[in-house]
């Protein structure tokens, strides 16, 4: 990519390595985000496809049960803090300061430290692959008593977990300084994109959640090393206490990883039916009244730790409350579809596929809510399956769609377009084979985290692990895309899409290396 | 509520019909034994059906303008971009349907949280990695783990139809009758869960929690640990034997003679 | 650079959220258990004593069911039981049970015992007016113990409870701090 961005810039900077080290500019950190990404998500698939494999018979064939728990573990940590933060952090610093029509985000050496404190974060948890008493197993909710029995991995998973959090919480002032301060006269906030409103609201969400997740993790390592008792019940503490915690950062987390989501597929759905978005005003007030939301729901995932009746209820309530606003939102986006004049390019599909899927996730979510029924749900793959299909064609669908949408943008070359089709397809089928059958396991009585089932399991297993390497496999064309996207290809115009609009479309593709030094004139 | 009442109706109509197919029962959530267990079964097949009728409008309405409302189709594009009735509908029914939803479950609720008049009280505690159960008030107490041979779990046997969800001492209890469970741990977290019941409580270490349950019919009913809790928490499984009152009686009186008699009693 | 100083102002109100944040994670501990003594959450009963005076007069007439059960974390050093499994019995009077320990081993134990109750709802009426979890325990090797513990329940305990439980779990100290 250096040498496309090196033709449109004219100031003097390092040049190689020390370039991407030293850069303060928001494309380049935002391109070094969505290559850390990357590199994560291939590590993280191949973390779930040992999984996959153990699990595509019953028995135990191919590794130990606790290294099987490291796995699942470890999955979800680098997907959650390793993929869907630091992709979405990649696409703010790229387009938020371009939709907004400034220079460059607000705090720009900060940015570069907001990166640079990840490789570092996650080559300390990766390394605890290798220590004594293997890597973290007790699940990435990191329950006591479970968690405190980590061997020499615990502090380097407290330590790493305490970096991802300072680098979200860095990047996410960044990101409400620049949509504060730096918009072109004219920008008010109800004429932002979609996509800075949601990402607003996430950045606020992620300043008030993570250092509560850090006073927490904080908590456990003391617990383990210098004798607290927070949640030793021994010394007086209680273990469901850190589930509160947990979840009280936890369910606004969940909405971390998908409200930007919201916002991606909210650009690009008017865009193909090049006809505007149905409902601004409610899509603003739906996404702020979600993230309130998120913050009186979190017993929703503790229903089986025996709360009095009245929290139950309560917790209940306030669940499904989240299905009014979320529902908004698929009814406005089906309705900027409706009457419009639709064609299907990638990214179009990809949010078609999310919308979709994310639905299906929202239902299984509902269900979820239900207390009584919920006891039967708990900790079961129907859980597994929910929070895939919300995670997987929800928040990984709309970064993928981001990507196409954006990519001659950033590159001022077109992605082949066929390929990205076949990559859609082959996508979208292996997903579904993966994860929908994990909706039938988990009723059936199929526990999660498990290294090994009985034999009624038996079935839907191996397809959904067939499902899952054929997912892996599809990635591979994904990379290849992008890579050679980059290289070269047919020039795109500055509008790229016929229905483009926005800030981002009058500038030249690829943009240069400062966005907006006059600032533009909003209409 | 007549409304939901027949939603009822219907939901039981479709499960009766359903149930005919083969393989559904592999497919869908257990209805279980007892009354609670049937009613939590009846809220799952409820909120699925209206998830799927919201569905079926949702992308219905989302595939005829896929189909319809395409460039290819030479149409030009609608320019409206907000309507303030259609918005406040679609804010006012989904409140309204989640309304209809919530008051079954939360009597149901209400109900899984009455453990009145219990006449057995069973203790359990979990351990890294098995399940103990006492009979309070009488001396029997046990342990209860896997059965399954490790041949069979690393490949070297066939494995049994029981593969995983079997124990070396079943949990005894009669049926008819209530039963009340105190859950606590040893170590970690644990769940207690047997979905034939519609039981499912953490077990935390200092902590107790409580059910109950009244089974319907006698039988074998197999159940997991369904919180994470290390290295073999895939290997504790539950399994409960529920049998007439009289059989109960008989093997409590048993096991009681075993006990006391290798027991020293606490002197008082 | 009027823009820089608005930046450097907003990030310093940010980064203030972000420590309020973290205080206020561990402000969640005291007001956990605030909440837990109210409410009774969790089950966990106060580990304080109750004066007898007040539980006196105020008979209710209504009879209770109150069960005593025990854990004990090393199940093979310690044997540590109720006396007695059930009472019945009216809601403010004072009764008296006791637990019994037996060190089953040739070392001192040391630990204390941590009280819960079920329903949740009925910890916070359930008062200790004399209890051995107050205070550490020294089990001498091969000693047996008579644990007394004198208790009343609130006569104001809704109605609907009918059976309270309460269970001591025992807990050594082995490398836990000593908690006061």
């Amino acid at each position: 990519m250096s040498s496309v961005v090196k033709d449109t810039h004219h100031d003097e900077h390092p040049s190689g390595i020390m370039r991407w080290i030293t850069t303060t500019n928001h494309k380049d950190i935002g391109t070094l985000y969505l290559w850390f990404a990357m590199i994560m998500f291939f590590i993280g698939g191949l973390m779930a496809l040992v999984i996959r494999s153990e699990l595509f018979q019953p028995g135990l064939q191919f590794v130990d049960p606790q290294f099987f728990n490291s796995m699942t573990t470890m999955h979800a940590l680098v997907m959650i803090f390793g993929v869907v933060m630091p992709a979405f952090t990649g696409l703010a610093n790229w387009m938020i300061p371009i939709m907004v029509g400034g220079p460059d985000m607000a705090l720009p050496r900060m940015n570069n430290w907001s990166f640079w404190i990840m490789p570092f974060a996650f080559s300390m948890l990766l390394s605890t692959l290798w220590m004594d008493g293997g890597a973290p197993a007790g699940g990435w909710t990191l329950y006591p008593p479970l968690s405190l029995q980590t061997g020499d991995a615990f502090p380097f998973l407290i330590f790493a977990i305490h970096f991802m959090g300072l680098s979200s919480i860095m990047g996410a002032i960044n990101i409400v300084a620049t949509i504060l301060n730096m918009r072109a006269p004219g920008m008010t906030l109800m004429k932002m994109p979609l996509f800075v409103w949601t990402w607003l609201i996430t950045a606020f969400l992620l300043i008030a959640v993570m250092p509560v997740l850090a006073g927490g993790v904080t908590m456990l390592l003391t617990d383990k090393y210098f004798g607290t008792s927070f949640f030793n019940a021994a010394g007086g503490g209680d273990p469901v206490m850190f589930q509160h915690i947990f979840w009280f950062f936890g369910h606004p987390e969940v909405y971390i990883l998908i409200l930007p989501s919201f916002g991606v597929v909210s650009a690009i759905i008017p865009t193909f039916a090049r006809k505007p978005l149905f409902g601004y005003a409610s899509m603003v007030y739906a996404t702020a009244s979600i993230a309130f939301l998120s913050f009186i729901v979190w017993a929703h995932h503790m229903f089986t730790v025996g709360m009095p009746l009245a929290g139950e209820v309560f917790f209940m309530f306030a669940t499904m409350l989240i299905a009014v606003p979320t529902g908004v939102k698929v009814f406005n986006w089906v309705t900027t579809m409706w009457k419009g004049a639709m064609t299907f390019e990638t990214p179009m599909l990809f949010a078609i596929g999310f919308i979709v899927m994310f639905t299906i996730g929202g239902f299984s979510g509902l269900m979820l809510a239900i207390t009584p029924a919920d006891f039967q749900y708990h900790d079961t793959y129907f859980v597994v399956a929910h929070f895939h299909y919300v995670l997987v064609p929800g928040s990984i669908f709309a970064i993928m769609a981001a990507c196409y949408f954006w990519l001659p943008k950033w590159t001022g070359n077109m992605y082949p377009e066929t390929l990205g089709k076949v990559h859609f397809w082959l996508s979208t089928f292996f997903v579904n084979l993966t994860f929908f059958p994990m909706h039938f396991v988990g009723l059936a009585g199929m526990p999660r985290r498990i290294p090994d089932y009985s034999l009624q399991f038996a079935d839907y297993n191996m397809i959904a692990s067939i499902g899952a390497f054929g997912f892996g496999f599809a990635q591979i064309i994904f990379l290849y895309i992008i890579i050679k996207t980059i290289k070269g290809g047919s020039k795109a115009t500055d509008q790229v899409w016929e229905g483009a609009e926005g800030l981002e479309w009058t500038l030249p593709s690829p943009p240069p290396y400062h966005s907006f030094s006059t600032p533009p004139v909003i209409k | 509520m007549f409304l939901i009442k027949n939603l009822f109706l219907f939901i039981s109509l479709m499960t009766t019909f359903s149930l005919a197919n083969a393989g559904w029962l592999d497919l869908n959530m257990t209805e279980g034994v007892t009354d609670i267990s049937q009613e939590v079964f009846g809220l799952h097949m409820l909120i699925l059906w209206i998830c799927v009728v919201i569905g079926v409008i949702v992308f219905g309405a989302m595939f005829w303008s896929i189909l319809m409302h395409r460039k290819s189709k030479g149409v030009t594009p609608a320019t409206f971009h907000e309507s303030t009735s259609l918005e406040f509908l679609w804010t006012i029914v989904p409140f309204v349907i989640l309304i209809g939803m919530a008051v079954p479950a939360t009597k149901t609720l209400i109900k899984m949280y009455d453990h009145s008049d219990s006449e057995i009280h069973i203790k359990i505690t979990g351990y890294q990695w098995l399940w103990q159960y006492e009979y309070l008030n009488t001396d029997v107490s046990f342990y209860s783990k896997l059965s399954t041979p490790y041949n069979e779990i690393y490949n070297k046997e066939t494995k049994n139809v029981n593969y995983l969800q079997e124990v070396d001492k079943q949990l005894i209890v009669p049926i008819n009758k209530k039963i009340r469970f105190l859950l606590t741990s040893n170590d970690v977290l644990h769940a207690w869960w047997v979905p034939d019941l519609a039981l499912k409580k953490d077990a935390i270490p200092g902590y107790i929690n409580e059910m109950s349950v009244v089974i319907n019919e006698p039988g074998i009913y197999r159940g997991r640990c369904a919180e994470l809790c290390g290295r073999h928490h895939g290997f504790m499984p539950i399994v409960i034997k529920a049998v007439e009152e009289k059989e109960y009686e008989e093997w409590l009186a048993n096991a009681n003679k075993v006990k006391s008699s290798d027991v020293a009693k606490i002197n008082k | 650079m009027k823009e820089k100083k608005l930046n450097i102002k907003t990030a310093k109100k940010l980064i203030f959220i972000c420590f309020s944040m973290f205080l206020f994670s561990f402000a969640l501990i005291p007001l956990y258990n605030v909440i837990c003594d109210v409410t009774g959450l969790n089950g966990n009963t106060s580990n304080l004593k109750e004066k007898v005076e007040a539980y006196k007069e105020n008979v209710s007439s209504e009879k209770l069911n109150i069960q005593f059960i025990s854990h004990q974390s090393n199940d093979n050093k310690l044997l540590f039981k109720p006396s007695e499994f059930e009472m019945i019995i009216s809601p403010g009077k004072v009764y008296s049970t006791m637990y019994v320990a037996t060190n089953k081993t040739n070392t001192t134990i040391v630990g204390q015992a941590v009280p819960s109750v079920s329903p949740n709802e009925a910890s916070k009426y359930l008062k200790k007016i004399e209890c051995f979890c107050f205070e550490e325990q020294t089990f001498k090797p091969g000693e047996v113990v008579k644990l007394p513990l004198y208790f009343a329940i609130d006569e104001k305990l809704p109605n609907r409870i009918k059976t309270v439980t309460l269970s001591y779990s025992f807990f050594e100290f082995v490398n836990v701090s000593k908690k006061n």
